[in-house]
């Protein structure tokens, strides 16, 4: 068994589509490329990858999207060892079910929304809250009396917003970084927890008054806006 | 225009920018022996399950050589001589 497996990685290893050196040139000029805009998008490198099985067109993907995916799963999760793993988990993830992709939707939307669904289930596992967003969200005569301005989230110091993001029940928390980090349409956010659009208005409103509220609790000699 | 100052963006910067290199090595390496195990089964295990299916008393009569296997006569447009078959011309 152990010589199939050597003679496998022979074979793999002279493969010339598969030599390492020339294929990272190519790889690097692509980046090159497609940090400057006119390079080969995702789709073209998935295609690339699923014709010829070379992870390193996978890396090249990892290399787009990694710190966005670490940014999304450490201000979900919170915490960075826990980040650290979720994102390996998800690039496998993907990695996996790459043929599964279809080009509907954009690549990012896509790693996007297993980011959030990976992190999502993660949250529910370890506190065991069995859903993030109550279903009475959005219920009329029960909205929020003041409609905190965005710009007050906005224009927060950075290190403040952090501490605000989390002390934040974790849907209010997500809901808000789909809609500022993420610049998530209402509609989008509503398809992906499965609520009414008027349902999302309402949370984020009830969560940017939640956030208001802890920035008061923590910095109450402060002004809000710094 | 002038862009509006957003925390929610800078924070996202800070964090991206925190990204363990080694975490790249870890995934590089997962996914090439992933690829490479594939590949593994994907060149070798036809051949050896119907290896273990012979081994095991099974008969490989499915597979591609099925008509040219001993004592097994093939049928006569599959014939592998250079004679005409009877009753062909």
């Amino acid at each position: 068994m152990c010589r199939v497996f050597f003679i496998s990685l022979q074979l793999t290893t002279n493969t010339p589509h598969l030599s390492a050196k020339p294929l990272i040139r190519t790889l690097a000029k692509v980046t090159n490329k497609t940090n400057s805009g006119s390079g080969p998008g995702d789709s073209e490198l998935i295609e690339r990858y699923l014709q010829e099985q070379n992870p390193e067109y996978f890396t090249l993907l990892y290399r787009r999207y990694a710190g966005k995916v670490f940014a999304k799963c450490i201000s979900m999760l919170g915490d960075e060892a826990l980040a650290h793993d979720a994102v390996q988990d998800i690039f496998i993830k993907v990695f996996l079910n790459l043929s599964r992709f279809s080009a509907q939707s954009s690549f990012s939307t896509w790693l996007y929304s297993i980011t959030y669904n990976f992190c999502i289930d993660l949250i529910r596992k370890k506190k065991k809250i069995p859903v993030l967003l109550a279903d009475d969200v959005g219920r009329i005569g029960d909205e929020p009396e003041v409609d905190v301005p965005d710009s007050v989230l906005l224009e927060m110091k950075q290190d403040r917003l952090e501490k605000v993001l989390q002390e934040m029940p974790e849907g209010d928390r997500i809901i808000l970084l789909m809609k500022y980090m993420d610049d998530m349409s209402i509609k989008d956010i509503a398809d992906f927890f499965n609520k009414t659009e008027s349902a999302i208005k309402m949370q984020i409103m009830r969560a940017k008054q939640k956030a208001q509220q802890i920035y008061d609790s923590l910095y109450a000699t402060d002004p809000l806006v710094s | 225009m002038e862009e509006r100052s957003n925390s929610f963006k800078m924070l996202e910067a800070k964090w991206e920018a925190g990204l363990p290199p080694e975490l790249e090595r870890r995934i590089s390496s997962q996914t090439t022996n992933m690829a490479v195990f594939g590949r593994v089964v994907e060149l070798f295990m036809p051949n050896a399950l119907e290896t273990v299916v012979q081994m095991i008393g099974g008969s490989g009569d499915t597979g591609p050589q099925a008509d040219f296997l001993p004592g097994r006569r093939p049928e006569p447009d599959a014939w592998p001589d250079w004679r005409t078959p009877p009753g062909k011309r």
